[in-house]
């Protein structure tokens, strides 16, 4: 448990009650009996409710626990299945309430949710039993390919997502994480009733879900009815995804893709190692994201004078993402000549590795970095992403503020100067002829 | 430590300055306090001086003479985050500066209010000057960065498919009216947006315009306004406060509705299909239409996402909405092109039944309780309310939502059939797949 944590049980709710350490806000955390792991942060003065159920299942899970392969985009599409019942369309449900609802898939999981200002126990019950069963008629799956098939295609247009799954087909040669989230209008092809149930037996079980709830809750009452609705048999098991062996080198150097823009998007990304255990992976995940910050933040060590030089403009963005066995930084910009950009890029990246940080470049970007943090607090919405954020990493709800106080200049510099020497890739995707 | 949470979410308007109201949203629910500065003015010829202003003034001011400076100081403020663009509001365009920033739970929160309200203050009225030809002139350097990257952001407009389409079909509709343009501008007006220009039209502008400031944050009246008027308020006003047209203006559909066809290499078809009627927003009749636009594609209980979705799977997404102050319905959807010509029969049909009164039951019930639920929200979100507060004030509405929905409530498929009976097709935009998607190398 992090040493700025508070936690104590509060045996009555069968809840823990953590506490954020820079606001003293409280938040409480259980395991209901049928194994789904809960998180609620009641936001006094709130009027909106809001509410996520997740399952560990993302487009990185690539097979079933027997072994069997899953074609690509399945998660996805399971997502879309979701909605529909032998009763009808869940998003009736949700209107005729008033709740407004939606659900996503990502690399490591898929999470289903609702915002309400009313009736929030009529939608929680929907949203429980709704994860609970899935309706798979022939007929309907048939209806969603078209349907996915038309999301995909607007994807095929965007040159953003485009040149962020190009850049990662070609930093990793193994890794799913390269698999586009959706799939592909042929991957989807083969799908069907059968395989539909029996992901869906294998990743939505209580045991491998997470719900948490942000905004005008109650965290008893929410602990309550998940019981009442799901039981109190525990279900299922958590699923823990297999690593995979990837290898170090990159898989291609460059992946280059025209579409109908108007000048070349660049992405380059530098192939990190993630962090071991919870910590080493939280720490190196917010020192990677500072770095970025520090660089390519606006008026950054490298933004300020690519940006004075007329090469990049406020296009230009930097993040880092990691997960348990992979980890990348990415530099993206639209450019009008991506030659003299790479050059000056990665020779302003060797620079700063090599000139070190200053202090005041750290607690400048720690500072940004607190007040990001604050803004969890500025609605219920991202309240719950940030709990589900914890529970999927496992940590406690000070694990930033202590990741923050830990990044020093040296252990930061260090992790700078292993990123540049990282191998890397470029996506280009460039204006059609 | 429990919250303790008082909240004052009834918006108080005051006159504080010739020309310059302030309006307060008091509340002690959020971690950051969040100031807008608006400057309301004509969309005309000078919009595009105007848009490439935004981008001269937060790069860089007097006392912060570089990116690097003004950046540092946005982190120094706990991650400030500092945006100024432009808008445009029916027939007006909107200069607009914003901050939102911490102002407790850090080191030095007592101060951070004054801060933030000083910095904003200095972005909006010290931009970095310098004499050109004796004459007052915006930084020359930072005006040529930000007239080329102009360019290039207008030239990137079509790289968003939807957004160009919905664009391009609002430009054919309101084609010979100021909401035809762009708020950004025209490509071609660039150049002449040089350093001396732009530092009259500053000067102008920050003394003459009408301005609305909007605080969401802990301070009560009093507090606002006095560190409003010492924190943020420049001091070179003039008491002749410019006059700008009104934000609404409307008029029925052309006689012949236009057809535009673009070719595009993209795989998504995007088919913009534009109604109108001369219905005037907030009215009894506009918020007949708007019931119409909302039954129709307001969400997943419309009609578009029902039928042409999920019945008959032509799309993804297909959606209509309702542009108060000028009376337009907009349709926007993404489709195969094989598909095209078969979604915009389907598309017309509905909108010809919804406009006939034929109101599905679930449809209507799921409208109110969406709108029901988006009033109550919108207490949640500083930024929601600054927007909403924007346009019914610029439009001459009640501010109260609550009005709004009890007007929502209301409205009879009788009504509807009224204000569907004035509305009629004008133009159509639909962006067309010319070859395959691109191939990876």
């Amino acid at each position: 448990m992090s040493s700025t944590t508070i936690a104590r049980r509060s045996k009555a709710a069968g809840f823990d009650r953590l506490r954020e350490p820079l606001t003293g806000r409280e938040v409480f955390r259980a395991r209901a009996a049928c194994g789904v792991e809960v998180w609620v942060a009641p936001m006094p003065g709130y009027r909106r409710c809001y509410a996520m159920m997740t399952t560990r299942y993302g487009s990185m899970d690539t097979h079933l626990p027997d072994g069997t392969r899953l074609p690509d985009g399945i998660a996805h599409f399971l997502e879309h299945k979701m909605f529909q019942t032998p009763e009808g369309d869940v998003f009736d449900l949700y209107a005729k309430r008033g709740a407004s609802a939606n659900a996503f898939t990502t690399f490591t999981h898929t999470s289903y949710l609702f915002s309400s200002t009313s009736r929030f126990e009529e939608n929680l019950d929907t949203l429980l039993e709704t994860m609970d069963d899935i309706t798979t008629d022939e007929v309907g799956i048939a209806r969603e390919k078209g349907i996915i098939g038309q999301e995909l295609a607007m994807y095929d247009d965007d040159p953003g997502w485009r040149g962020y799954f190009n850049l990662l087909q070609a930093l990793y040669r193994r890794h799913p994480v390269r698999i586009d989230i959706g799939g592909t209008s042929e991957t989807i092809a083969p799908i069907d009733a059968d395989i539909l149930e029996r992901a869906h037996a294998a990743y939505y079980n209580p045991r491998n879900m997470v719900l948490t709830a942000a905004g005008a809750v109650d965290p008893a009452a929410v602990l309550a009815q998940v019981d009442a609705t799901l039981g109190t048999r525990g279900r299922g098991r958590r699923h823990r995804r297999r690593a995979t062996a990837e290898p170090r080198g990159v898989a291609r150097r460059e992946l280059s893709e025209s579409l109908s823009i108007s000048r070349p998007h660049a992405l380059l990304g530098l192939k990190d190692r993630p962090g071991r255990g919870v910590r080493g992976r939280i720490r190196r995940r917010i020192q990677g994201s500072m770095l970025m910050e520090i660089l390519f933040g606006d008026g950054g060590r490298i933004q300020a004078p690519l940006y004075r030089s007329g090469l990049v403009d406020d296009t230009l963005s930097a993040g880092y993402e990691a997960e348990t066995d992979y980890a990348f930084a990415l530099v993206s910009a639209e450019v009008d000549q991506v030659d003299p950009y790479r050059r000056a890029l990665l020779k302003a990246l060797r620079a700063a590795a090599k000139d070190g940080l200053t202090d005041e470049e750290v607690e400048r970007c720690r500072r940004r970095f607190l007040g990001r943090h604050l803004r969890v607090f500025n609605g219920p919405e991202p309240c719950a992403h940030w709990m589900l954020a914890l529970a999927l990493e496992g940590a406690e709800p000070g694990a930033l503020v202590e990741s923050l106080r830990g990044a020093t200049r040296a252990a930061l510099q260090r992790h700078l100067r292993e990123l540049v020497a990282a191998p890397c890739a470029w996506s280009i995707v460039t204006p059609r002829e | 430590m429990a919250t303790r949470t008082r909240t004052r979410d009834v918006p108080v308007t005051r006159e504080i300055a010739p020309g310059v109201r302030l309006h307060l949203l008091r509340t002690d629910r959020f971690t950051t306090s969040f100031c807008r500065v608006a400057l309301h003015r004509d969309l005309g010829a000078e919009a595009t001086a105007t848009a490439l202003l935004a981008q001269v003034l937060q790069s860089a001011t007097r006392r912060h003479p570089s990116r690097e400076a003004l950046g540092h100081r946005l982190g120094d403020l706990y991650g400030a985050a500092l945006h100024v663009s432009v808008g445009k509001l029916g027939d007006r365009q909107l200069l607009v500066g914003s901050l939102e920033w911490p102002t407790a739970h850090v080191p030095r929160a007592g101060r951070l209010l004054a801060e933030g309200l000083e910095l904003l203050r200095e972005v909006w009225s010290e931009p970095l000057r310098t004499t050109v030809d004796g004459e007052e002139a915006l930084d020359p350097d930072i005006v040529r960065t930000e007239q080329v990257n102009h360019v290039r952001a207008l030239r990137s407009r079509r790289n968003d498919k939807a957004r160009y389409a919905v664009a391009r079909c609002l430009e054919t509709i309101c084609a010979d009216e100021p909401y035809g343009l762009d708020a950004q501008g025209r490509e071609e007006d660039v150049k002449a947006a040089d350093p001396v220009t732009l530092a009259r039209l500053h000067r102008r502008l920050i003394r003459t315009a009408p301005i609305e400031i909007y605080f969401v944050g802990n301070l009560g009246l009093r507090e606002a306004t006095a560190a409003i008027r010492r924190h943020l308020l420049w001091p070179e006003r003039s008491t002749r406060v410019r006059r700008v047209p009104r934000v609404g203006s409307v008029r029925a559909a052309r006689n012949r509705p236009k057809r535009i066809v673009e070719d595009d290499a993209v795989t998504q078809g995007k088919l913009v299909m534009g109604l109108r009627a001369p219905i005037r927003g907030g009215t009894a009749a506009g918020v007949a239409a708007e019931t119409l636009a909302g039954v129709l594609g307001g969400g997943s209980y419309g009609r578009l996402f029902k039928i042409v979705r999920e019945e008959h799977g032509l799309c993804y997404y297909a959606t209509a909405g309702w542009h108060r102050p000028k009376g337009v319905l907009l349709i926007h959807t993404g489709i195969d092109p094989a598909n095209e010509a078969a979604a915009r029969r389907l598309i017309l049909k509905l909108s010809r039944e919804v406009a006939g009164g034929v109101l599905e039951a679930s449809a209507l019930e799921g409208y109110r309780q969406d709108i029901a639920h988006r009033v109550a929200a919108l207490e949640d979100s500083p930024r929601a309310m600054v927007g909403w507060l924007q346009e019914r004030l610029a439009l001459g509405l009640d501010p109260s939502p609550r009005s709004f929905l009890d007007q929502v409530m209301r409205v009879t498929p009788a009504a509807v059939r009224r204000a569907g009976s004035r509305l009629a097709l004008d133009s159509t935009f639909y962006l067309r797949p010319q070859a395959a998607a691109g191939e990876v190398r």
